[in-house]
């Protein structure tokens, strides 16, 4: 294969890839990215197996050819090379890169194209359309209550695509946000409910402007961007009944200014456990009073003006759970919604208006 | 005031920053004083104690009054003597005055644990191979020894020490460290009370015990050593470089062997011998461990005493009478085991976030599995179901019995976050108190499963401890 390309044109696919390319080495040839030069193109693939992506420019081709090279070192590479360099790319059915850019030269070793896993072919055809602004920040409001952890399911969101909407929900089994956008997709059969993997979302909120467009088949799901197609397998297992643990009834309810009290809860926080991030609420008229201890450090106390007219209530949360909701959502009033100090409460952005957000809490025993 | 001591484990590049700042905390020990009284050690306080890199600093501290007695730590070191040996003497007199070896019978494997003053004159120590043992000293009693037994003398041990001050370190089941400065306001006379202390041990536990007293928890230990067998030492303040000079150089934690042939090439036979060494040089020859050489051999040591006031982890853990490998048998052990552990968990008002359960084959290999719960746990049957889960997934389908099996809670916590997947229940909880409430009255053994019982045809049962195992929570 032989091709030439500006140093900026391939450095932005290199570097999107680094994203996608397996780090823990477990398989030594995910490290690499596969190269493959067609008439027309040049398409550079990187996969974990679980997540791939595919992208493709145009350059000066020479001569066509595929061989996979390390992701990391063509990374590095280009990014060394001085800006609006053009860059001639040469492997001569022998395994060996050659890389040469004005005086600098280097050679690097390929592996054959045949080690490299099949990463599936997207297609699409059911026109299901998401102006990649808006997914954007769909994403940011579920992405931090996906679970790190063993539960499978969990570790990643579900999406729900149905006629008139588009929802995303994720959880990590002590709270849950979920978010819904209005949508016509008036082709759609039925519902589509899948779960995206975390990597898949945060290499979706990578893409810049302009359209996301959306397919599935039975094992995988594709977002094309451009000229970029994200290829993520499908997690093949049953995300638990949102529907059933987000409070209908929640018969107190509370409403806050959210600045007032995402930096009280900020202050108070200072002194929580640093594990739990426990803190106290006690409601009373109008009132809301927060309190957090560490036998360790000390103490914290603050109080901030509410809209409240219920009973007395005293609840433990974690603070970093409001802080991680409120920091995503721009309303200036919240309405907090909570039943009892063993039940699960509910936050509601008010006023918004193009998506809808809510974000269900469990309280801890403090 | 501080519930806790100010630094928690500090690098060694930091505790030497602070050790030598002059406005260090009310804790440490900086050697001035001494240095400051005579001038041959001023030299060495110079080049040595102050890595400081502003002369004037350094001068101006080192012949200032900047020690000051009230900001003096006060650790005690505790350490019973010859324990396992001195229980058996108290529980048969006549072995009083024979060279009596704890650890196993002569032919046996297995290495002797702890031996009387009496067959140390023959050489023996602990951790010498029995057979080693009769060879030196064929004369010697040897006894296996009931850890059991140990255990609750142990425990009676350290109830004395914590009437005296809650900051306690068990290093082991024989010895500890006491930090007395935070109840510096409830005792007249430290001294006083350290050698009360001692008198009360022996009184209540008809132990011998050695009492080192000094600012920090390596003079302390050095002081024990120079106490033994059954004295008392303290070291004065301002007396710690004439006390360290003369101490041998293997006395110092963390010399072994090796370190001790470098040390004998060098002509380094006392700690006052390595003051002519500078940091580097001490560096440079024993790597990281030479570091820690130069700190401890000036009497540098900020640590402070690792409380039980947060534990890491809790954990039980047995080896058999005989390899096992009968699986309703093992599984009755691990039953047994989380009902200790989470006994242990209620107590100390904690939940895991990591159950982990080990094993041991009968060749010694150990295997460990472990499971992150989203909610953390601390109720029998939640903790036994993930056990005995883990335990099957190790142990399932080998060919090879077991010799030892353990469980583990880490990852601790106080608080309990809900699920929302679980509908709210305390039922567990209650369960367990109304469990501990029945064993407060009638013994651990008076509310068990029906796994565990099967334990009854293998091991006698204690009213208050239940079956008694064969290494029954030896781990603290």
């Amino acid at each position: 294969m032989k091709f030439t390309v500006s140093k900026e044109i391939i450095l932005d696919e290199l570097q999107i890839l680094q994203g996608i390319v397996e780090k823990r080495n477990t398989m030594p040839i995910l490290a690499n990215i596969l190269l493959n030069v067609t008439e027309n193109e040049v398409e550079i693939t990187g996969t974990d197996l679980e997540v791939g992506m595919k992208t493709h420019f145009s350059a000066n081709i020479e001569e066509t050819g595929t061989v996979t090279v390390s992701g990391k070192k063509f990374f590095e590479i280009a990014k060394s090379l001085p800006d609006q360099q053009m860059v001639t790319f040469k492997e001569n059915n022998d395994l060996m890169m050659q890389v040469t850019a004005g005086e600098s030269e280097f050679k690097v070793l390929c592996l054959p194209k045949d080690d490299y896993p099949v990463v599936a072919e997207a297609k699409f055809e059911k026109k299901i359309i998401i102006p990649v602004k808006e997914f954007r920040s769909m994403i940011d409001r579920v992405f931090f209550a996906i679970a790190q952890e063993q539960r499978y399911y969990l570790n990643g969101a579900l999406m729900v695509v149905k006629p008139k909407s588009l929802e995303l929900v994720s959880t990590d089994g002590h709270r849950l946000s979920y978010v819904s956008k209005k949508i016509e997709q008036p082709d759609i059969p039925k519902e589509i409910r899948v779960i995206v993997a975390k990597k898949t979302l945060n290499e979706i909120r990578k893409y810049e402007e302009g359209d996301i467009e959306f397919d599935l088949d039975e094992n995988n799901l594709f977002f094309r961007c451009g000229h970029r197609t994200l290829i993520s397998r499908i997690i093949e297992s049953k995300f638990p009944n949102f529907e059933a643990v987000i409070p209908k009834d929640n018969p107190h309810i509370l409403m806050l200014s959210r600045d007032t009290f995402i930096a009280a809860v900020r202050r108070v926080a200072l002194l929580s456990a640093e594990r739990s991030k426990g803190v106290k609420f006690t409601l009373e008229k109008n009132r809301l009073r927060l309190f957090s201890s560490n036998p360790e450090i000390g103490e914290a106390r603050d109080k901030i003006d509410v809209e409240y007219k219920g009973p007395v209530i005293e609840i433990g949360f974690n603070a970093q759970y409001f802080i991680d909701f409120l920091s995503v959502v721009e309303t200036e009033k919240v309405r907090f919604e909570l039943k009892d100090e063993n039940s699960a409460a509910l936050l509601r952005p008010e006023g918004e208006e193009n998506l809808k957000s809510m974000y269900v809490l469990m309280p801890m025993k403090i | 005031m501080s519930n806790r001591p100010p630094f928690s484990s500090p690098s060694t590049r930091e505790r030497r920053r602070r050790a030598a700042a002059p406005a260090f905390g009310p804790a440490e020990f900086d050697g001035t004083p001494a240095a400051a009284r005579s001038s041959g050690a001023r030299r060495l306080a110079l080049q040595g104690i102050s890595p400081s890199p502003d002369p004037a600093a350094a001068e101006a501290k080192v012949s200032g009054p900047s020690f000051r007695p009230r900001l003096r730590r006060f650790i005690v070191h505790v350490d019973i003597d010859a324990f396992f040996a001195a229980v058996e003497v108290l529980l048969n007199p006549a072995l009083k005055g024979k060279p009596l070896i704890v650890g196993g019978l002569p032919h046996e494997r297995g290495v002797a644990s702890t031996c009387s003053y009496e067959a140390r004159r023959y050489g023996v120590h602990s951790g010498m191979a029995l057979r080693t043992a009769f060879k030196l000293c064929p004369q010697g009693v040897f006894v296996r020894g009931n850890y059991q037994v140990y255990q609750s003398f142990s425990e009676k041990f350290f109830d004395v020490l914590r009437r005296y001050t809650p900051d306690v370190e068990a290093t082991s089941i024989d010895e500890a460290y006491l930090d007395f400065t935070r109840c510096r306001r409830l005792y007249a006379s430290f001294p006083a009370v350290a050698r009360d202390l001692k008198a009360q041990v022996e009184r209540e536990t008809g132990l011998s015990v050695s009492v080192g007293v000094a600012p920090n928890k390596i003079l302390a230990k050095l002081a024990t050593g120079r106490a033994k067998p059954a004295g008392y030492f303290e070291i004065e303040p301002g007396r710690e470089e004439e006390f360290l000079r003369d101490v041998e150089i293997d006395r110092l934690p963390g010399i072994g062997p090796k370190t001790q042939v470098v040390m004998r090439m060098l002509n380094i036979k006392k700690i006052g011998d390595l003051w002519g060494m500078s940091e580097s040089a001490l560096h440079s020859i024993f790597g990281l461990g030479g570091d820690e050489i130069y700190l401890q051999s000036r009497g540098l040591d900020n640590r402070s005493l690792v409380t039980e006031a947060d534990p890491k982890s809790v954990s039980r853990e047995t080896t058999f009478l005989q390899d096992l490998w009968d699986s309703r048998l093992l599984l009755a052990h691990v039953a047994y085991l989380c009902d200790r552990l989470t006994l242990a968990l209620r107590e100390g008002r904690y939940y895991a976030h990591v159950i982990e359960v080990k094993v041991r084959y009968a060749d010694f290999r150990t295997e460990v599995r472990r499971r992150l719960l989203v909610v953390p746990r601390r109720e029998m049957t939640d903790v036994y179901r993930i056990a005995q889960e883990l335990f099957l997934g190790l142990w399932g389908g080998s060919r090879l019995p077991l010799r030892l099996v353990g469980v583990k809670a880490s990852d601790l916590t106080r608080v309990r976050p809900l699920s929302l997947f679980e509908p709210y229940s305390d039922r567990q909880e209650r369960l367990g108190t109304a469990v501990d409430q029945v064993r407060e009255k009638f013994g651990f053994g008076s509310v068990l499963t029906i796994r565990e019982k099967m334990l009854d045809e293998v091991y006698p049962k204690d009213r208050d401890r239940g079956f008694v195992l064969k290494t029954a929570s030896l781990t603290r």
